[in-house]
C-alpha cells in the first residue's frame, strides 16, 4: 500500500504490445514506461495509429486475443499487476483501477436500469453490504453531478441524453473505488457544451488525491484545462512527457511541437495560419531502427543518427523527458517552417450564389397516426451564400445544420420554402439544384468514395455522369484535378482502401471540384482525421478557393475551425437559426445566449489561460425538450428565459450585419461580460 | 527454342501452382472437390465402367471388383448410374440457382435501395411466396406444368427466389444509406446507374456467399423432388431417385444409397466450400493488395 500520500501510484516500465494480423506482426506499443505520482492528472495524447488507446487497455488487460504483451513491470499503488494473466487481472479490474470509453452508449447495457449497472460492480467487488448498496448508488450518481439521482437510478440508458449516460459510465466506474481511472476518449461522442462540463466533472473527481486518472484523447485543447502532465505518443513509443505547462509553453520534441502548431484555436485571429505535419505515420508492420518521427522531422531530416539510433530520454528543463536526439536544435527551427499555407483573405460583400428562403423540413411518420412523432429537423431558415464566401454553420448535434445542407444539396426535399441559385447573374427559383452547380464533401471519406472504383474513376464519375462517355475519357482532367490537390497522378490507378484518410479526403474534394462548381458544401469534413492531417485539408480547401473563387458552406460541431476557416458564421440551435454574423464579430462579441455558452465552452490549447477562464454552463434537464412552434427554442436551457420567451418567437432581421433571434439580447451581453453565479472557476 | 518453351512452361506450371496456393483453403478444397463431379457431368460415357441403362449382373449385388459399388435392384452398376446423374444434379443445382440469385438480386437490390411504398409492395408479395412451404410450392408447380427438367428448374428457382430477394433487400437497403452512393446522387446518377455501378458492385461479396447456399440448397432440394418421384424419371437415373430405390431394398442392400448419398453431400458441400472461399478471397485480396501498392508504390 501506498500509504498516507493518496492512491493511484502508476508505474509502468518497458510495455510492449504486438498485434498479430494474418502472417504479419503489428507493433502497437514499444518500450513504454509511464510514472503517474498518486492523485495525478495525465493526460496521453496521440494520433490514431499511436498506441494510445493500446496502453490503456493494455493497462486494463483488456487488449483483443491476437495481441502479445510483455513487461518489465506495472505496479499500481505497491501491488505488482500480472499483465498476462486475464484472472488476477479480472480480479483488480473494478476494481483497483477502471475505465470509461468513448461510447456510453454501447458501454451501458440497454436492457438494464443505470441502477442495477452500478450495483452489479458493488455486488461484484463487495464494496458495501447488501443493505447499503441503494443508498450507495445513489451516493455515486450524485457524485457525477446527476441530480434526481433516485430517479436517474431507475431509469434506461435510451431514456437520457449523451452526457447523463456518459456520467452514468463514469459512476461506474467509480462503484468499486478504483485508484486509477482510465478515460479513453471519453468526450469524443459528445457536443462541446456536454464535452466541457464531462470535463470539469473528471478534473473535479481527479483532484481529492484518492485516485489517479488518465485521459486518452487527440484533442489536445480539452487537455489544456484538465491535465497535471502530459504524455505525448507517436508509432507506439512515448516520445515526450512532462507538466501540462512546460509541454504546451516549451515542447521538446519536433512533433509535438507540430502537434501543438496543427490546432486552431479559438482564440487567435482570423489572421492566423494552420500549422500541418506532412507524411503520416510510419509502417507499424516493419519498425525501423532509428527514431520513428524521423520522416517526418524537420530538425532529423534524413541525419545518420535520427536514422538509425533510437534516441534516448532526456531530461527536459522545466520537467519531464523526451525522446529527441537533438532537442536543443528545435529553437532554430522558426514556427513558419512548420506551418504551411495563407489561410485568410478579405472579401468584399459580393452577389450571392444561393438564397434559400423560409426552409422548412420535418421527419417522421404521418398519415395514419396524424402528426404524432414528427421532428422537425430545419424550421423557417433563411441561408444566403455569396460568391467565393466560406459560411460556416455551427450547432450541437440535433440542430438541422445537417440536414439544412442536404436540403440544399437535394438529398433531401424541403416541405416549404425556395432555393434560388445565381443564373447568369440573376437569381432563379430551382427544385432541385444542378448537379454541377454545387458539390458536397462529405464526413468520413472512407464511406463516400467507392472503394471497388479506382481513384480516377470515383474523380471522373461526375463528369461521366454530366458529359457521358467513359471515366477513360477524362484522364487528362483527372491528373489536373489530382495535382490541385496535391497528389501525385500515379494515384489514379490506386483504390481508397489504398490510400491514408488524408488522401482519401483529398480525392473527395478532387472529385468535387470536377464539374467546377459555384459552392461546394463541407459536412464535417475534417472530422474524421487526424490532427495533422487537418491542417493539411484546411489549408488545401482555402488555396483551392483563392485560385477558383468558388463558395463553401462549412457545416461543423467545430468553433475553433469555423473562426479559422469562415467568412461569415450561422448559429443554429433546434433547427432555428439563432445568431448569424461575420465570423470576427460573432467570436469577438456573441449576443445570443446559445453562442455565448458554445463559444465559452469550446477549450483553449493553453493550459494557463484555460485553467484561469471562465465557463459559463447550461441547463440540462433528463432527456431532450421538445420545443413547440411558439415561444423561442432555446428558453428551456436559457439562463435569461422569461414569460415573454415562452409564449412569442424571437424573430431574426435578416438584413443586419449581426442578427441574433433574441428578445433579450441586450441583457445576454451585459452578462456575459459581468461573471454570474452559474459561471464556474 | 525448345528447351526455351520447356523452361517457361515449367516456369508458367510453378506460377499457376503458386497462384493456387495463394487461393483460401476452403475455395481449393470445394474446387477441387467439385472438379470430378463436373467431369462426369460433362463426359459420363468416358468415365463409366459400364452402361448405366443396361442389366448387367444380379440385383442387389454388394459392393466388388467389378461393381464398384454393387447393383442396383434391376442388376444396373451403380456407379455408372451414380456418373450419368451428375448431369442431371448439376445442371439442375446450378441453373436453378443462378436463377433464383439473378432474379432475387435484381428484386431485392431494387427494392431495397428504392425503399417507399415501392418497397412495402414488393416485399409483400415476397411475404406471400415465402410463407409457402419450399417442397410444397415445387410439388404444386411441376405438378401442373410437367415433369421436364426445365420446369424443375424454373421450379426450384422460384422456391429459392424470395429468401434471396429478402437478403438482397437488407443489403440495399444498407448501402442506399452509403457516402458514395450519396455523392453520385449528388453529381446526378440516375437509379439505373448508382444500383449498376455502386450499389451492386458493393453488394457482391456478400450476395456470393448466398449464391453458393442457394446452389446447395438446391441440390438438396433437386434431390428431394426426385425422391419424390417428380425429378428425372426412370429409367433415367438421378441421385434423388436412386435413394428412393435404395430406401425400399434397405434391408436386402444397405450399401445401396452410399453411392448417391455421398454425391449430394459433397456436391452440396462442395458449393458452400467455394462460397466462404470466395468470401475471404475478397476480403483478402483488398489486404493484399494494400500492402503490395504500399511497400512497392511509393
Amino acid at each position: 500500500m501506498a500509504g498516507d500520500a493518496g492512491r493511484g501510484h502508476l508505474q509502468v516500465t518497458g510495455l510492449s504490445v504486438e498485434y498479430a494480423v494474418g502472417a504479419r506482426r503489428l507493433r502497437a506499443l514499444h518500450d513504454v514506461s509511464l510514472d503517474v505520482p498518486p492523485g495525478h492528472r495525465m493526460a496521453i495524447v496521440g494520433e490514431s495509429g499511436s498506441g494510445k488507446s493500446t496502453l490503456g487497455l493494455a493497462v486494463m488487460g483488456l487488449l483483443p486475443r491476437n495481441s502479445t504483451v510483455s513487461a518489465d513491470g506495472v505496479v499500481l499503488d505497491g501491488t505488482s499487476i500480472a499483465i498476462g494473466d486475464p484472472s488476477a487481472l479480472r480480479r483488480v479490474r473494478g476494481r483497483s483501477m477502471a475505465m470509461v470509453f468513448q461510447d456510453a452508449k454501447a458501454s451501458l447495457d440497454p436492457v438494464r436500469t443505470i441502477g442495477s449497472q452500478i450495483s452489479e460492480v458493488l455486488a461484484a467487488h463487495r464494496v458495501v453490504p447488501r443493505s447499503e448498496r441503494r443508498a450507495e448508488v445513489e451516493r455515486l450518481l450524485g457524485e457525477v453531478e446527476i441530480r434526481r439521482a433516485n430517479l436517474v437510478a431507475r431509469l434506461y440508458p435510451h431514456e437520457l441524453s449523451g452526457g447523463m449516460r456518459q456520467r452514468s459510465m463514469i459512476a461506474t466506474a467509480l462503484a468499486g473505488r478504483p485508484s486509477l481511472l482510465i478515460a479513453d476518449e471519453p468526450t469524443s461522442a459528445l457536443d462541446v457544451t456536454t464535452q466541457a462540463t464531462v470535463v470539469d466533472l473528471l478534473h473535479r473527481l481527479g483532484s481529492t488525491g484518492q485516485m489517479s486518472t488518465l485521459l486518452i484523447t487527440h484533442d489536445l485543447a480539452l487537455v489544456a484545462g484538465f491535465a497535471d502532465s502530459v504524455t505525448v505518443m507517436y508509432a507506439g513509443e512515448v516520445i515526450e512527457t512532462g507538466p501540462v505547462t512546460r509541454v504546451y509553453s516549451a515542447p521538446a520534441h519536433p512533433y509535438t511541437r507540430a502537434l501543438l502548431a496543427s490546432i486552431p484555436s479559438i482564440a487567435d485571429s482570423r489572421a492566423a495560419t494552420l500549422g500541418s505535419i506532412p507524411g503520416s505515420l510510419p509502417d507499424p508492420t516493419q519498425p525501423t531502427a532509428g527514431c520513428q518521427f524521423e520522416p517526418r522531422c524537420v530538425v532529423g531530416n534524413g541525419r545518420e543518427m535520427c536514422c538509425t539510433v533510437r534516441p534516448v530520454e532526456v531530461t527536459v528543463a522545466g520537467g519531464g523527458s523526451a525522446r529527441c536526439h537533438f532537442p536543443a536544435e528545435l529553437g532554430a527551427v522558426s514556427d513558419e517552417e512548420a506551418k504551411v499555407g495563407p489561410v485568410r483573405r478579405a472579401v468584399a460583400r459580393q452577389a450571392p450564389v444561393v438564397q434559400m428562403s423560409s426552409i422548412v423540413k420535418t421527419f417522421g411518420r404521418r398519415g395514419l397516426s396524424g402528426s404524432q412523432g414528427v421532428t422537425v429537423a430545419v424550421d423557417d431558415v433563411d441561408l444566403r451564400i455569396e460568391q467565393g464566401e466560406s459560411v460556416g454553420i455551427v450547432g450541437e448535434s440535433g440542430s438541422g445544420k445537417t440536414t439544412l445542407a442536404r436540403v440544399l444539396i437535394g438529398l433531401e426535399r424541403a416541405d416549404s420554402g425556395e432555393t434560388r441559385i445565381a443564373v447568369s447573374e440573376r437569381l432563379e427559383p430551382v427544385q432541385r439544384i444542378p448537379s454541377d452547380f454545387a458539390q458536397f464533401v462529405f464526413q468520413d471519406p472512407g464511406d463516400s468514395l467507392n472503394p471497388l472504383m479506382s481513384v480516377a474513376e470515383i474523380i471522373a464519375e461526375p463528369l461521366v455522369l454530366r458529359d457521358g462517355g467513359r471515366a477513360a475519357r477524362y484522364l487528362p482532367q483527372v491528373n489536373d484535378l489530382l495535382e490541385s490537390v496535391g497528389l501525385r497522378s500515379s494515384m489514379a490507378e490506386r483504390r481508397p482502401l489504398e490510400l491514408s484518410g488524408g488522401q482519401r479526403q483529398r480525392v473527395a474534394i478532387a472529385r468535387a471540384l470536377s464539374t467546377q462548381p459555384k459552392l461546394i458544401i463541407a459536412d464535417e469534413a475534417v472530422a474524421s482525421l487526424d490532427m495533422s492531417a487537418r491542417g493539411q485539408i484546411l489549408n488545401l480547401l482555402a488555396a483551392l478557393q483563392q485560385q477558383h473563387g468558388f463558395a463553401y458552406l462549412y457545416i461543423s460541431h467545430d468553433l475553433s475551425m469555423v473562426r479559422h476557416v469562415c467568412d461569415r458564421v450561422v448559429v443554429m440551435y433546434s433547427g432555428r437559426v439563432v445568431e448569424t454574423a461575420a465570423a470576427d464579430s460573432l467570436f469577438a462579441d456573441p449576443q445570443h445566449p446559445y453562442t455565448q455558452a458554445l463559444i465559452s465552452a469550446v477549450p483553449v490549447p493553453d493550459p494557463v489561460v484555460e485553467t484561469t477562464r471562465r465557463r459559463m454552463l447550461l441547463r440540462t434537464e433528463i432527456g431532450d425538450q421538445q420545443h413547440s412552434g411558439e415561444g423561442c427554442a432555446f428558453r428551456f436551457r436559457c439562463p435569461l428565459a422569461q414569460e415573454r420567451c415562452h409564449s412569442e418567437r424571437p424573430t431574426l432581421d435578416a438584413a443586419a450585419p449581426h442578427a441574433v433571434a433574441c428578445h433579450f439580447r441586450e441583457l445576454a451581453v451585459e452578462s456575459f461580460r459581468a461573471p454570474r453565479a452559474s459561471e464556474v472557476g | 527454342m525448345t528447351g526455351d518453351v520447356a523452361v517457361a512452361g515449367r516456369a508458367s506450371f510453378r506460377s499457376a501452382w503458386s497462384w493456387v496456393r495463394s487461393q483460401p483453403t476452403p475455395l481449393v478444397i470445394g474446387v477441387v472437390i467439385l472438379i470430378p463431379f463436373l467431369l462426369m457431368a460433362a463426359f459420363p460415357g468416358l468415365l463409366a465402367p459400364h452402361d448405366p441403362f443396361k442389366i448387367e449382373a444380379i440385383p442387389l449385388q454388394p459392393p466388388s471388383g467389378s461393381y464398384l459399388l454393387g447393383t442396383d435392384e434391376v442388376g444396373r452398376d451403380l456407379l455408372s448410374r451414380c456418373i450419368y446423374a451428375a448431369r442431371n444434379d448439376l445442371l439442375v443445382s446450378i441453373a436453378s440457382a443462378a436463377v433464383a440469385f439473378t432474379l432475387g438480386v435484381a428484386l431485392g437490390l431494387f427494392s431495397g435501395y428504392v425503399g417507399r411504398r415501392t418497397d412495402t409492395i414488393l416485399m409483400r408479395l415476397v411475404d406471400v411466396l415465402l410463407s409457402f412451404p419450399t417442397i410444397v410450392l415445387a410439388l404444386f408447380l411441376i405438378t401442373i406444368f410437367g415433369r421436364s427438367m426445365w420446369v424443375q428448374i424454373l421450379a426450384i428457382a422460384l422456391v429459392m427466389m424470395p429468401s434471396t430477394a429478402r437478403f438482397s433487400r437488407g443489403e440495399g437497403l444498407v448501402l442506399r444509406g452509403r457516402g458514395y452512393v450519396e455523392a453520385s446522387r449528388i453529381s446526378g446518377g440516375s437509379r439505373r446507374h448508382i444500383l449498376v455501378r455502386h450499389v451492386l458492385p458493393n453488394a457482391m461479396p456478400t450476395l456470393l456467399v448466398a449464391a453458393s447456399v442457394l446452389a446447395s440448397s438446391a441440390v438438396l432440394i433437386a434431390a428431394s423432388l426426385s425422391y419424390l418421384g417428380l425429378g428425372a424419371q426412370p429409367p433415367e437415373p438421378s441421385w434423388g431417385n436412386m435413394l428412393r430405390s435404395a430406401y425400399g431394398v434397405v434391408f436386402d442392400a444397405p450399401l445401396y444409397g452410399i453411392g448417391p448419398g455421398v454425391c449430394i453431400s459433397l456436391v452440396a458441400g462442395a458449393y458452400i466450400l467455394i462460397g466462404e472461399g470466395l468470401r475471404r478471397k475478397f476480403r483478402t485480396d483488398r489486404n493484399v493488395g494494400t500492402l503490395g501498392n504500399t511497400v512497392g508504390g511509393v
